[in-house]
């Protein structure tokens, strides 16, 4: 089984398709009985898609960096 | 707040001008670099946040590549290609400007204490997309320069993670640990401007 830190460590690498076949498994068990790492999951491909969006959009140059 | 697209854009000479040396019918022509040229900005902005040092960059790139376009080899886009040479470009820059000690040694995991447990309320799902966009794009701000290399290199520009790896000149435990960190962080950006949205 993979704990709660497993877990959120493995997220980013699930974006990537970058896991193991095993642990895919215990992610998406995991997942399925912690409602809070599934939240985190939720949320981290939310902002994925945002991040992605982001490609063929001008940057938001911002007045106080520029 | 402005965009690149309302913003007049200097020609980024000497490229356009004089006899070009790409031979006719080279796959860098006038058509490419319209083309590519915004992309680039685009992205070389996001990196380094200055438009000045920006522009220098993609100046180079151009150079760079018009030098080499014979090791195109059409295995990648073009856009591929030249945001790869870009980002060896930004990774000079960093390292000229030191703002960054700039290892291959895969830091320890999550010492900036980006695992969070997860909050009781969903986060951001009412959130306007281009607020969430806006809260990305100053987020990505505030990682560190490798942070916000990995996420445009392999969230942004879509590269596989040996190809971003390669781009940066860092090993792929390396990369992967740069890219944990800077997704969460702007997750939990994200988070917290759903949880003032909503609030």
């Amino acid at each position: 089984m993979l704990d709660c830190r497993q877990t959120h460590d493995a997220l980013s690498d699930s974006l990537d398709g970058a896991l193991p076949w095993w642990k895919r498994i215990l992610l998406r068990v995991h997942l399925r009985i912690c409602p809070g790492c599934a939240r985190t999951d939720q949320s981290l491909r939310k902002s994925h898609d945002v991040v992605a969006s982001l490609r063929d959009a001008p940057p938001i140059i911002d007045d106080e960096e520029a | 707040m402005s965009t690149f697209a309302t913003m007049p854009m200097p020609v980024t000479a000497p490229l356009p001008t004089a006899p070009s040396p790409v031979p006719q019918g080279a796959i860098i022509d006038d058509a490419a670099i319209r083309q590519i040229e915004p992309v680039l900005m685009g992205f070389a902005y996001r990196a380094v946040r200055r438009e000045d040092v920006a522009r220098d960059l993609v100046q180079e790139t151009f150079m760079a590549a018009l030098e080499a376009k014979d090791s195109f080899a059409g295995r990648s886009t073009l856009r591929t290609w030249m945001v790869g040479i870009l980002s060896r470009k930004i990774i000079d820059f960093y390292r000229r400007t030191r703002r960054e000690v700039l290892t291959d040694i895969p830091p320890e995991p999550d010492p900036l204490g980006t695992f969070a447990p997860a909050t009781a309320r969903a986060p951001d799902s009412r959130l306007d997309p281009a607020l969430a966009m806006r809260v990305v794009e100053k987020s990505l701000g505030k990682l560190t320069e490798l942070e916000r290399m990995a996420v445009l290199l392999v969230d942004i520009e879509q590269m596989d993670r040996d190809e971003a790896g390669n781009a940066m000149g860092v090993q792929s435990t390396h990369l992967r640990v740069l890219l944990h960190r800077g997704r969460h962080k702007l997750r939990k950006a994200l988070e917290d401007a759903g949880l003032q949205a909503n609030a």
